[in-house]
């Protein structure tokens, strides 16, 4: 009889622990397949502080679990010794080795790394965009076989790399689009196939809804009366 | 034998898993009733925080939370510093404005962090994550102070605030006195998520230690008054422009073995005008 209870006891411990069966890596929608190594090449540029260049390096990784889980661990290795930082799990953390521990996915659901690389340089000066090679690692720590991997290449790849510039006639911002202009103009935006998705009239300060459009890069211009100009703007 | 229990078992597990669970048939039967909250004393929350943080922003919502709750009985302050603070001598007046002091860093640093945002509540429990304030607050709140404490704060037209702090102890104590500027209202740039704001109101934020980064002992006797006066002078300087509108003083007692005492909190006040002074014409 107490083998008994000892069994059934031990089913409902089972059934009531949290903890995934499966674990994935995602870089947006894409599936990163385990132990792979894998590149990101764009850098965002701003000017936050005047005279100095705010550069981001910041692709957007998720981590997927097939059930609920409390207790996953996230291990964040910069192999180049570039200090990244990661504010997955609500606290934001930098460094060259960063550990996140009892993070909290829900079933079926992605949850967004907030990792990114963050370097400036003086205005005006040449910046040498660095190579960042880091590799993530999670387990579920209460289902140690429930794990994944892989490293990614951030920066300059194979002599590659995609600089968007933000400046403030036109910026993205959590809302879309934030324009100011002294003339009236046409603003476009294209896709890197090169396909228009986006063309309005603008004047003065406004924004410009993006709500239809998927995160990543794009190639606007903005043509008025005197006014010419073009740019890459990262959307999110 | 054998079969029987290999028939049974899994009937019986399945049986268990199943009813393990509540039944949940009314949305309120989702909430536990926690009872009501009297709040015995004044707890103080230091927030490490900085202006790089993407989920410092959170934090501060969670303070705003609080401060609706509880009122005059929960004291903020945002203790810019650590590896997302932006020190205060990086400011490019008056559209980039960087709040982490000195002290603020000071502070940050001893706490030996290695994630923001992180808090303390009364100087006890150690580090705090800000999902778990509200817990700990409400728990705090709940205890008996040992002490009260009245504070005033004045601006003179010397630029200069003169603060009386009175600190009545229920019993004997050495303790420390600490006090804080702080201002609240600042528009300056915080990283949100993955928008960078440019006009953020950040609240609360520590301005400087006017009596020294660890304040000034004392010894504390049960039922007598405790009145010392200080004053610091308002910066106006090229990277730092306090508002006198929106100054407060915080001040507060701790000792290592029961953190924070009792905290107080007073708006900085202008003198008010003397007869000598001109009136203004539009009030007659």
């Amino acid at each position: 009889m107490k083998k008994i209870y000892a069994i059934i006891a031990a089913a409902m411990l089972t059934a009531t622990a949290t903890q995934a069966r499966e674990l994935r890596f995602y870089l947006d929608d894409q599936q990163i397949a385990e132990g792979s190594e894998i590149e990101y090449t764009t850098i965002t540029e701003n000017e936050k502080k005047p005279g100095t260049i705010d550069v981001a390096i910041a692709p957007p990784l998720s981590l997927w679990a097939d059930l609920k889980t409390t207790s996953v661990k996230l291990t964040v290795t910069s192999l180049s010794g570039h200090e990244v930082q990661c504010c997955a799990g609500g606290s934001c953390a930098i460094g060259t080795s960063i550990v996140k521990e009892n993070i909290t996915i829900n079933t079926d659901q992605k949850l967004d790394l907030e990792f990114e690389y963050l370097d400036q340089y003086e205005k005006g000066t040449t910046y040498e965009v660095p190579t960042v090679k880091v590799q993530l690692d999670a387990v579920d720590v209460n289902n140690p076989t429930s794990k994944a991997s892989f490293t990614i290449i951030m920066g300059k790849s194979a002599g590659v790399a995609t600089i968007v510039r933000n400046d403030d006639a036109f910026r993205i911002t959590r809302n879309g689009i934030a324009y100011n202009v002294s003339v009236p103009a046409t603003a476009t935006l294209y896709n890197l196939t090169g396909k228009q998705v986006l063309r309005t009239a603008i004047s003065g300060q406004g924004t410009i809804d993006t709500a239809n459009l998927a995160e990543g890069i794009y190639v606007y211009t903005i043509q008025g009366h005197g006014v010419k100009k073009s740019g890459k703007i990262y959307v999110f | 034998m054998t079969q029987i229990l290999k028939t049974i078992l899994p009937v019986l597990a399945a049986t268990a898993l199943l009813t393990a669970c509540d039944d949940i048939d009314k949305p309120e039967d989702r909430y536990e009733y926690m009872g009501t909250t009297t709040a015995e004393r004044t707890v103080l929350l230091e927030d490490f925080t900085g202006q790089e943080c993407r989920n410092c922003p959170d934090a501060h919502e969670v303070i705003e939370g609080l401060e609706a709750l509880y009122g005059d009985n929960i004291i903020a302050v945002s203790i810019h510093g650590g590896s997302f603070g932006v020190p205060v001598s990086e400011s490019v007046l008056p559209g980039y404005v960087c709040l982490a002091s000195e002290e603020g860093i000071e502070y940050n640093n001893r706490q030996n962090l290695t994630s923001w945002p992180a808090g303390m509540i009364n100087r006890t429990g150690g580090i705090v994550n800000y999902d778990k304030w509200s817990d700990v607050v409400r728990e705090a709140i709940q205890k008996p102070a040992t002490a009260d404490i009245d504070l005033t704060a004045s601006l003179g037209n010397d630029g200069n605030i003169t603060i009386t702090t009175t600190v009545d102890p229920k019993d004997t104590f050495d303790a420390s006195l600490q006090l804080w500027v702080v201002e609240s209202g600042i528009v300056a740039f915080q990283q949100k998520g993955r928008e960078w704001l440019t006009d953020y109101v950040h609240n609360n934020v520590l301005r400087a230690a006017v009596n020294g980064i660890d304040g000034q002992a004392a010894h504390y006797t049960k039922g007598v008054s405790n009145v010392t006066e200080h004053s610091i002078a308002v910066r106006h300087t090229d990277t730092e422009q306090w508002d006198t509108a929106n100054l407060a003083i915080v001040a507060f007692i701790y000792n290592s073995e029961q953190g924070v005492l009792q905290a107080a909190r007073a708006k900085v006040m202008p003198l008010p005008a003397t007869d000598d002074e001109p009136q203004d014409p539009a009030a007659d």
